[in-house]
């Protein structure tokens, strides 16, 4: 097959028109899906350590291909973990630890609450921080599936304060205190 | 046997083999800890050299600059009652058989050598068995001797990792100061939000990583003994050649010595520091026990695994004097000179200090830094664009080198397989050789072509890239002699320098072709001086060639990336070469020409041959981070051509406007636009 001057140029200038508006697509697809995947809460939680006083040192992993993404919802996922699902321990060490709620209902019942507390920018973070700022570590990510079903689990390391997390739920009326059964 | 000749074996060996690629591994090591090296040293012989040589090795041995270095102050290893090895023996040449003309005498002496050597023959067979059992029983013994003492130093290995005094007092101190220089800015970011105290797991995982190399002497000898040997040896294979054997000429005086190095990991887990803590572990604050805990200490060693032994020679030696006695005969031009430099020859003992004197742990780690997965540098990438990774010039490494990009992929089974995503240069060398702060220096990578990268990626040494392999067609309408298949070769020098070589060619073959003549009637002289002269200046008109038209240059360019991935490649390049036309003259030249004129002669009138410049532009995309696509529009400009007779008969073409488009009527001169199209490889 012979190529032509004239119909090679077009074949150059249409793959540089065409690549960048895949990568923006790309982009905007990557955010997309993993606010979809923020919203029905599809992430994984693990204890990573002992934390310092009063914190929780914990491993989220969130299905992401991009950094920036993971990381965000990293932080969401976190704090809905140390709210409602607590984490297992490790053979390295760590405890196990329970949710701070026993309700299962409560995310609904509350749910005007808790869409404020967990929107973008919202009063969540305040309660989380990134231990490594956001770096991903070594083997913490990982790519999953194949062609149309492939994704990226990418595990952020942060630490939760529990305990003021805590104090603002109960002091908010969203949980009840440690001591309210007594 | 018969397995081996059927197809079967060669089917399961593929099977294999693909198996290997395809198969993931549970967890891929993705953390480098710096492995720590202890040096232990052994001498097969108490003579001073050895001893000396031993001085110099713990001198010179040090690891690189990835790894730490335990110094353990353990006694040297003298091997005893080693087995002597006899001189190899040597089967002599087969007598030389005489011709049809021999004597008597000569045919009874061969038969008589025959018998000889046939004697010569079995009892070299025997000896040879006997050399080759006390080689291998002095091997044997050296490694039993050394996997012994080897075993005994693993517990002060482990003493000197807990500091142990003389009183059997140990503290953290060693290794926490270890713990301090090995740990990386993860480590410290996880301590500031942990409760943990993470210096103790860090300072298991160095433990975990400690390898011990255990240099021996084996056998220092000096040059006269080396030739007196091969001396030996001629005299033996020569034994029935019926010649005088001169002994070989001593073209150096000094020593020359052997060294076997093994390599050993101390294989520490979990368990075993429980179990250490539990039976040994002793601090002032113990008060309790002391004796007993001191006296298991007295028979305690740790397992330690053999994993590998080399061999290394070391020449110490200079010029001897009978070497520059040989020159004199052979320059006496320069006598004065070589008189001077015998005069200046120092004693040959000045050598002996020099014996040993050789890095043999660098070697040994630089040899196994492929094989053995704790010594492969890694390091997750800490953000992108630009790469950055945290690791520097504390790990030794070094600028422009390339590393291979990796993402780590969960198969379905749950198994993790690395998986190449592209390469970076290091760009930018971090200087991080001071403890990790959590905000250590990074060093900054250049990304060479690939897939996206992301945190959290692994980087890991990958030599290579310097070479590149191009193969593809170039198109050139207007002068069809610069067209065809071309091979694209280019060296990588420094950061992004090329030096490189390009070469197309094709076969014409043109109908009715306007004639070639010569400038001048061909004046030939041959051997026997006498000298031809051939009236015609047409040799053909109106016919049909044949012929080959070559392009070849050798050109310099640079390389620049484009893009955070650097896929997109821009590689100008300046080159020089040459353009030629090669015209079958078989069917163009009379007979009384090629009666005359030897054919590489003829050859050379139908060369026409211009010199080129060449200034391009390579336009290249990574397919894949090993392969591009290639795209280079070039501006050639060609000089008047030359043909190669050595008279003046020039061939030239009949009709300068032929418009044949194969490039004849540029002959005097031009600039001509070829396009290459094709595909690239960097190996």
């Amino acid at each position: 097959m012979v190529i032509s001057r004239k119909n090679l140029l077009s074949i150059l200038i249409l793959t540089f028109i065409i690549c960048p508006l895949l990568n923006f697509g790309q982009m905007r697809n990557a955010k997309k899906k993993a606010n979809k995947d923020t919203k029905s809460w599809r992430y994984e939680i693990e204890g990573v350590s002992q934390g310092v006083q009063g914190t929780y040192l914990i491993k989220v992993w969130s299905f992401s291909k991009r950094n920036k993404v993971a990381i965000e919802q990293a932080k969401k996922n976190a704090v809905h973990g140390v709210i409602f699902r607590g984490y297992q321990g490790s053979t390295k060490g760590v405890r196990p630890q329970k949710p701070l709620t026993k309700e299962s209902n409560l995310e609904q019942e509350k749910e005007m609450f808790f869409n404020e507390f967990f929107a973008d920018g919202g009063k969540y973070m305040k309660f989380v921080s990134l231990t490594n700022n956001g770096a991903v570590a070594p083997g913490d990510r990982q790519k999953l599936g194949r062609f149309l079903a492939r994704e990226h689990k990418i595990g952020i390391m942060v630490s939760v304060k529990k305990d003021l997390l805590r104090k603002d739920l109960e002091d908010a009326g969203i949980i009840r205190g440690l001591n309210s059964g007594f | 046997m018969d397995l081996l000749k059927t197809s079967k074996i060669y089917s399961i060996i593929f099977i294999l083999f693909y198996c290997n690629f395809i198969i993931g591994q549970k967890e891929i090591q993705t953390t480098y800890i710096r492995p720590s090296i202890v040096n232990l040293y052994s001498q097969s012989d108490e003579k001073n050299e050895y001893g000396i040589a031993l001085k110099n090795l713990k001198k010179y041995s040090n690891p690189l600059k990835r790894f730490d270095k335990l110094n353990v102050d353990y006694p040297i290893l003298v091997l005893k009652n080693l087995p002597e090895v006899p001189p190899k023996p040597i089967l002599p040449k087969k007598p030389i058989k005489p011709d049809s003309n021999a004597t008597k005498k000569e045919i009874s002496m061969y038969n008589k050598q025959v018998r000889s050597f046939l004697k010569d023959k079995s009892k070299y067979k025997s000896d040879i068995r006997d050399f080759n059992i006390a080689v291998s029983k002095r091997t044997k013994s050296q490694k039993q001797q050394i996997n012994k003492f080897v075993k005994q130093s693993s517990r002060d290995i482990i003493g000197t990792w807990f500091s142990r005094d003389s009183l059997g007092n140990m503290s953290s101190d060693l290794w926490n100061e270890r713990v301090n220089h090995a740990k990386t800015d993860d480590h410290v970011n996880l301590a500031k939000n942990s409760a943990i105290n993470r210096t103790t797991l860090l300072g298991e995982d160095l433990i975990k990583k400690t390898y011990v190399i255990i240099h021996l002497v084996d056998k220092i000898y000096t040059y006269k003994e080396f030739y007196d040997n091969k001396d030996r040896e001629n005299q033996i294979l020569e034994k029935y050649q019926n010649k005088k054997i001169e002994p070989i000429l001593r073209i150096k005086d000094g020593y020359k010595s052997d060294y076997k190095s093994y390599l050993y990991k101390l294989d520490f887990n979990d368990s075993l520091l429980i179990d250490f803590y539990d039976r040994y572990w002793l601090d002032e604050y113990i008060k309790t026990g002391r004796e007993e805990k001191i006296a298991d200490w007295e028979n305690a060693t740790f397992p330690i695994n053999y994993l590998s032994n080399h061999n290394f020679k070391q020449d110490n030696s200079q010029l001897s004097r009978d070497h520059y006695l040989k020159m004199m005969k052979t320059n006496p031009a320069m006598l004065v000179m070589y008189n001077k430099k015998i005069k200046s020859i120092p004693p040959v003992e000045n050598l002996i200090p020099r014996i040993g004197a050789v890095n043999l742990t660098s070697k040994v780690l630089n040899i196994n830094i492929k094989n053995i997965e704790d010594f492969k540098l890694k390091v997750p990438v800490y953000s992108a664009y630009p790469i950055l990774a945290k690791i520097g010039a504390k790990e030794g490494v070094k600028k422009n080198k390339r590393w291979a990009i990796y993402e780590i992929k969960i198969d379905k089974s749950g198994h993790q397989k690395k998986h190449k995503s592209g390469y970076a240069r290091i760009k930018e060398v971090g200087l991080n050789d001071t403890i990790a702060t959590g905000n250590s220096a990074t060093s900054i990578f250049r990304q060479h072509g690939g897939k996206r990268t992301f945190s959290g990626m692994l980087l890991e040494p990958k030599n290579g890239g310097y070479f590149e392999f191009g193969i593809g067609n170039t198109s050139s309408p207007n002068d069809m002699s610069l067209k065809g298949t071309t091979f694209d070769i280019s060296l990588r020098l420094f950061k992004s320098f090329k030096v490189g070589y390009n070469r197309s060619f094709t076969n014409f073959s043109i109908e009715d072709f306007v004639g070639l003549k010569l400038g001048n009637q061909i004046e030939y002289t041959d051997t026997l001086d006498v000298t031809y002269i051939f009236s015609d200046t047409i040799i053909k008109k109106s016919s049909d060639v044949k012929g080959t038209a070559t392009s070849y240059n050798f050109n310099f360019g640079k390389e620049f990336l484009i893009g955070d991935r650097g896929n997109l490649i821009l590689e100008p390049r300046i080159g020089i070469g040459w353009s030629k036309y090669k015209f079958n003259y078989e069917d163009l030249v009379s007979d009384s020409i090629k009666e005359i004129i030897p054919n590489n002669e003829i050859a050379d009138f139908y060369t026409l041959k211009s010199r080129t410049f060449v200034i391009s532009l390579a336009v290249g995309f990574h397919i894949t981070p090993n392969i591009i696509l290639s795209f280079k529009p070039s501006l050639v400009s060609r000089l008047n051509y030359n043909t190669k007779s050595k008279n003046n008969s020039k061939v030239s073409i009949l009709d300068e406007t032929n418009k044949s488009s194969w490039g004849f009527d540029k002959l005097d001169g031009s600039i001509t636009f070829p396009i290459f199209f094709g595909i690239k490889f960097k190996l």
